[in-house]
């Protein structure tokens, strides 16, 4: 297992690179100056040009490339443009919020999609299941900057039960964890519905059926972990375009996170920041879609076991060698 | 008193394109420790009535429309869930035909034998394991193995893990939907010997659906011969093989190339069973039947004594039958 | 306009053809009560698009100085806004926009992301692995962030905004494509089809393409859904189009400051959004139903 670990750490080496060279490639061909912009409209040609050398502008792409990366390695994602500080600093000043913000909401969408799609499917066509399916699609369809918005003039310019900016503690977290949510859960009750059909129509859950066995206990011993299999895959990409859906929610309800950073540094032209929030972001999400492979491979046996015997293999023949 | 006796079931699927008259009313019964073979051709409505004596049809779109089935004196089809339950597994239990799929792929072999002992057995978790443990090597599966999955056992080995967990609770009756069909000749033939060795020292009642009337021959005492959802023909088995009466039966005998008997070619029955959401107003054998009278075609036949234990559900023979009878 | 009504035309081609599969769809997808509430809606906003300036009481840029943020009433249907434009008129025009916005980046997601999945589906071997790892980089991405990026690098407008959207879905229609023509690849019927003296050519026209066609023509209706989506929440951050063009991202946007005392301007641009991406939604798993027959039971 820890074999099968490495490999995938490994893979995710010449990805994260390939993501650097795609993202710094797209802020390298921005049109605009940013010394200038640092500077202002009144600074002179001499101190620009003085700027753009301290900050390597002036070198060829393919030395401004190589200089990056060998920043990135050491830690040093390179400096703001205006604030003047380490990228690195601001970037994980406001990770934490953006991570927790993305945890909680996925959270609720779980705790709301998954028991939804389980008795939409173990009621398929009934009255509580076209309601669910009725509203999945149209949680689908809610922008979640609007639903942002609907929720925070509802809840709290008009009842005035909970914040409408800010994310510094539970109560901050509802509206903005629900506007996200919302659309998540409706992504993991479809996918939960349709897996659960699938497999409650398999041979070995009659199988437990003519064992005697109780619906409950069916479900939830024999149908859940195997339909399970597929939904972690989707919860693991449900949560890389939560990742995206959130830059935008964290510009409505204000919240501090990277994507109001990255959003910020883009109108300001801060390319160092808005690389960074992107290889950031890149990189959590291939680290979510590597635990969401160990955790598939811990509920399918079938995954597991493969390693097993690969390893297996190779021990044998290590010992023939002898 | 019979274990099984099930009376006039008559099991319908309703579906978009109509009403699939899958069990037309057929009566069957199985005595304690008798082998019944359940005979027919794909469609002919086995399965269907097997899951109707487990009381599993899918429903919706299944119905059991008609008919009682009693069960050690007790109509099955009268019982709550619950009580339904507590028979499952543990007085009725079933061997599916695909153990490729019978088998929960995430479960461990031992939790799923287990299960069905943990449900109808006051046992420990201990004493379950052991109970498992025995079951698997009376299958022929050492027990060691009790801990993997069923993606580790061959398809052989697998539909002997099924049978494990059929037996488990020693049921006084076994339906066995095909148990062989999905594996390999010389496997069937380990499996059917060890479920007939099994079903003796148990003395288990064991419904077997099949359309291999070589397995029939082997472990059958009496045949019912199904066709389009109606059992055609019904009796012991040598009454079936040595005076076959219908001519569905006989057509099936026709089908099977013999060792024994030179003959140029087989005589298969020609067409197709009849679409079973359209069944046919007279017998429904009759489109295929080669000795058909223009009376098939009007009423159903009824089920007529050929011999004192042998049934046939033929106009025509039973018309030949009498002639015979008052030519004497 | 043209790509959407040459794409409608498509679809209305592909689901009345009177013999064979089409027409198997069709019935399939008849009975399907929401997709046919899709359609309607759709065919509703096409209709809408292509009539605008009938349907429309106003012109989308007339300000109305002395009527500015009015709430809705029998003359503003939808009320005005701070400029003294009519939301619904404006709505109206937003639709050509969004729906425009739409397919077209949906195409151009389909074509590249198609092209290239195809061939590393049916060529395989090295292509396969150099494409398959450049969709994979791209995967690492979440598309949102990816647009955010391609359209910050491209700056902000219409057809920036398309590109940007449009690249960023091109790995998941890559990964449809590729996965569709590899599991036709390896089905028996082209062995079949090869014994009985097929040539490549045959077998592309008759069975890969046509087998391949079910899922891509799902992931495009769902993906149009996606791309206006997308493009609605770039406008709203103020990426995507601008100001002073009726896009309904961009007037939520513009809007948002004065949800206060006049919510009508942030609620019925998002309502268009919402009714237009559920309708297409419901067309999208009608046509999924429909065409894949096995999904549904």
């Amino acid at each position: 297992m820890s074999r099968y670990i490495l490999k995938r750490i490994f893979h995710m080496i010449p990805v994260m690179f390939g993501v650097s060279l795609i993202i710094f490639t797209l802020m390298f061909f921005i049109p605009g100056d940013p010394a200038r912009q640092i500077l202002g409209d009144k600074a002179t040609e001499a101190s620009i040009s003085e700027l753009r050398a301290e900050l390597g502008l002036d070198k060829p792409f393919v030395v401004q490339y190589v200089n990056y990366i060998e920043g990135v390695l050491t830690g040093d994602f390179g400096i703001s443009y205006t604030t003047k500080q380490p990228v690195s600093a601001e970037l994980f000043a406001r990770f934490p919020t953006t991570l927790l913000f993305a945890i909680i909401s996925i959270l609720v969408a779980c705790i709301i999609g998954i028991p939804l799609g389980i008795i939409s499917a173990t009621r398929q066509y009934s009255f509580i299941d076209n309601i669910s399916t009725t509203l999945t699609l149209l949680g689908m369809s809610i922008p979640s900057f609007w639903l942002g918005l609907m929720l925070m003039l509802l809840f709290s310019l008009h009842l005035g039960w909970f914040p409408a900016t800010g994310f510094y503690g539970p109560k901050y977290w509802v509206l903005p964890s629900v506007t996200i949510g919302v659309t998540s859960a409706a992504f993991i009750t479809r996918m939960t519905r349709s897996s659960m059909l699938e497999v409650i129509r398999q041979d070995y859950i009659r199988t437990a059926r003519s064992k005697g066995q109780t619906e409950f206990k069916i479900i939830t011993k024999h149908a859940l972990k195997n339909a399970m299999i597929p939904v972690v895959t989707t919860i693991g990409l449900i949560f890389g375009a939560s990742l995206g859906g959130q830059i935008i929610t964290e510009q409505v309800f204000s919240i501090p996170g990277l994507g109001k950073l990255m959003i910020d540094a883009i109108s300001q032209r801060n390319y160092p920041v808005v690389e960074g929030g992107v290889l950031l972001i890149a990189f959590s999400f291939t680290v979510i879609n590597l635990l969401v492979d160990l955790i598939y491979a811990y509920i399918d046996p079938r995954i597991k076991s493969q390693f097993v015997i690969e390893k297996k293999k190779k021990e044998s023949t290590a010992l023939k060698g002898m | 008193m019979n274990l099984l006796e099930i009376k006039g079931l008559k099991i319908h699927y309703i579906t978009d394109s109509g009403v699939v008259r899958a069990v037309n009313g057929i009566d069957l019964e199985i005595n304690r420790g008798e082998t019944l073979g359940l005979v027919g051709e794909t469609g002919a409505g086995k399965t269907t009535t097997a899951l109707g004596i487990m009381c599993q049809v899918p429903d919706p779109p299944g119905k059991v429309v008609e008919g009682e089935i009693f069960f050690e004196g007790s109509n099955l089809l009268e019982k709550n869930a619950r009580e339904i339950r507590k028979i499952r597994g543990s007085k009725i239990s079933m061997i599916f035909q695909d153990p490729m799929t019978a088998l929960n792929p995430v479960v461990t072999i031992g939790d799923q034998i287990c299960e069905v002992i943990r449900l109808h057995q006051k046992t420990s978790h201990a004493e379950s394991i052991k109970i498992a443990c025995e079951m698997l090597e009376l299958v022929g599966i050492p027990a060691e193995r009790i801990n993997e999955y069923p993606h580790q056992f061959s398809g052989g080995m697998k539909q002997r893990v099924v049978i494990a967990i059929a037996l488990a609770c020693k049921p006084s009756l076994l339906i066995a939907d095909e148990p062989t069909t999905a594996l390999d000749v010389t496997i069937q033939a380990q499996v059917l010997q060890m479920m007939d060795k099994l079903k003796k020292e148990l003395g288990t009642s064991m419904l077997m659906i099949t359309h291999d009337l070589g397995v029939v021959a082997e472990i059958c005492d009496r045949v019912a011969i199904m066709y389009a959802g109606e059992i055609v023909e019904y009796g012991t088995l040598e009454a079936i093989f040595n005076n076959t009466a219908h001519p569905y039966t006989k057509g099936l005998f026709g089908s099977i190339p013999s060792l024994v008997l030179d003959v140029e070619r087989l005589s298969p029955i020609d067409g197709l069973m009849p679409d079973p959401t359209q069944l046919p107003t007279g017998c429904s054998f009759a489109p295929r039947c080669n000795e058909k009278m223009s009376e098939c075609e009007e009423r159903k036949p009824e089920l007529f004594q050929v011999s004192p234990g042998h049934f046939s559900k033929c106009i025509h023979h039973k018309n030949e039958m009498h002639k015979e009878s008052r030519g004497c | 306009m043209k790509i959407v009504e040459k794409t409608t035309k498509l679809a209305l081609n592909f689901n009345t053809k009177k013999t064979g599969q089409g027409y198997d769809v069709w019935m399939r997808f008849k009975k399907n009560r929401l997709a046919l509430v899709g359609m309607f809606i759709v065919g509703l906003l096409l209709l809408m698009a292509v009539l605008a300036p009938v349907v429309a009481p106003y012109k989308f840029d007339l300000q109305d100085l002395l009527s500015t943020s009015q709430k809705p009433s029998l003359k503003h249907l939808f009320g005005t806004d701070n400029l003294g434009r009519d939301i619904f008129s404006r709505i109206v025009y937003g639709s050509r926009i969004s729906l425009f916005v739409g397919f077209v980046a949906a195409a151009i997601g389909t074509l590249v992301g198609g092209a290239l999945g195809s061939i590393a589906g049916y060529y395989g071997d090295k292509i396969d692995t150099i494409i398959m790892r450049a969709i994979d980089i791209m995967m690492a991405i979440p598309a949102m962030v990816l647009a955010i990026a391609i359209c910050a690098a491209l700056g902000p407008g219409l057809l920036n905004t398309m590109i940007a959207v449009g690249i960023s879905t091109v790995p998941r229609y890559a990964r449809v494509v590729r996965g569709a023509v590899l599991t036709v690849k390896e089905q028996e019927f082209i062995e079949a089809s090869r014994a009985c003296g097929g040539n490549d050519f045959h077998i592309i026209l008759k069975h890969i393409t046509p087998n391949c066609l079910a899922p891509i023509i799902v992931q495009a209706s769902l993906g149009v859904a996606d791309a206006i989506l997308a493009a609605a929440s770039m406008s709203f951050i103020g990426l995507g189009i601008q100001p002073p063009v009726p896009e309904w991202g961009a007037m939520l946007s513009a809007g948002r400051g004065y949800i206060r005392d006049n919510p009508h301007m942030v609620l019925f641009p998002g309502l268009a959004i919402m009714m237009t991406i559920y309708g297409l939604n419901l067309l999208g798993d009608g046509l999924r139903d429909a065409l894949d027959p096995k999904l549904k039971r």
